[in-house]
């Protein structure tokens, strides 16, 4: 089985799966959809030999942002279905956006197979590198080394504004969702532990008074 | 082709092993099985009476902020992990940036803990 066939199952297992995201009336249904999209998607990266991406793809999108999504889904009304959506008003803002993100795939396409180009590895009809160029696989690092050989150095600005991104995701978060109630009886150890007998236990003499 | 596909063909290998199982046992208990349907056998199961509620109720917002913070240190973790298998050869401003990385994101993490988000009341 070629990497060309492969391509061709996980690209319309996903693209399948991406219209029964946008077409279920279920929401939880389509968010399991959506987990099916990243999974092939996650496929795709790892035949373009994209190994650390695709594996980030996996943890990240699988493991964290589905189960944000159907926490989400969870935390709406899901009883009310079956709203008529007037798809006339939306369906020209949808093709606009399609357009140029088509637009954007096209340029980034023709981008890379002009790199190809460049690089020197012969292009067969279908416009994909043939060969094993074994100098490039023994001498020249893995996906995931050369990401951090020019992540932490060159695009150390950029690494930067990532902390600062996800500082910001985690502050906003915690302010957005953070409701102190008041009056939670809550275990205190320190306090459980200070207790002392002789503060707490006294004897008094009935008798007397 | 790419030598990378050797390693995970083991892997693919498993993944349609697995899903053949999966469809023969799913097509084998519904071919085999008597079919009798009954009202009781497709509503929700509770012990002894009927049940009075959705199991889709609206749930807690702080489930929602536990994923969140798990997110973020995740994605902390994963951008740590190129960097400590090429800390050898990277100059020491590499070194030094993720340094100033992780102390942002230790800020994060100090206001959170006093702000006590991870506490579960």
């Amino acid at each position: 089985m070629t990497s060309t066939t492969l391509f061709w199952i996980f690209s319309i297992i996903s693209l399948i799966s991406a219209c029964m995201v946008v077409s279920l009336s279920n929401a939880v249904y389509s968010v399991l959809f959506l987990i099916v999209v990243f999974c092939n998607t996650a496929s795709i990266l790892l035949l373009l030999g994209a190994e650390f991406l695709s594996f980030l793809f996996l943890i990240v999108y699988v493991g964290a942002i589905a189960v944000l999504f159907l926490f989400v889904v969870m935390m709406l009304n899901v009883k009310i279905d079956g709203v008529k959506i007037n798809y006339s008003t939306i369906f020209l803002i949808g093709i606009l956006i399609s357009l140029i993100l088509l637009i954007q795939i096209w340029t980034a396409l023709q981008l890379d197979i002009e790199a190809y180009d460049n690089i020197g590895v012969p292009l067969s009809q279908n416009n994909f590198p043939t060969i094993i160029s074994w100098i490039q696989e023994n001498e020249l690092p893995s996906n995931t080394e050369s990401i951090g050989l020019i992540l932490y150095t060159s695009y150390s600005l950029v690494f930067i504004m990532c902390a600062f991104i996800l500082l910001l995701a985690m502050i906003g978060s915690i302010v957005l969702t953070m409701n102190q109630r008041s009056g939670v009886k809550t275990q205190q150890i320190t306090l459980q532990l200070y207790r002392n007998q002789n503060k707490v236990v006294r004897f008094i003499d009935l008798r007397k008074n | 082709m790419n030598v990378l596909y050797n390693e995970y063909s083991a892997i693919l290998t498993f993944f349609a092993v697995a899903f053949l199982i999966s469809l023969i046992i799913l097509i084998l208990s519904y071919i085999l099985n008597p079919q009798q349907s009954d009202q009781e056998k497709v509503s929700a199961y509770e012990c002894g009476f009927n049940p009075f509620d959705d199991a889709r109720a609206t749930f807690d917002v702080r489930f929602y902020l536990v994923a969140i913070l798990f997110l973020i240190f995740d994605l902390e973790v994963s951008f740590l992990f190129p960097w400590s298998l090429v800390l050898g050869q990277l100059p020491s401003f590499g070194f030094w940036s993720m340094v100033a990385f992780l102390a942002i994101l230790t800020l994060g993490f100090i206001y959170e803990w006093k702000k006590g988000a991870l506490e579960w009341e």
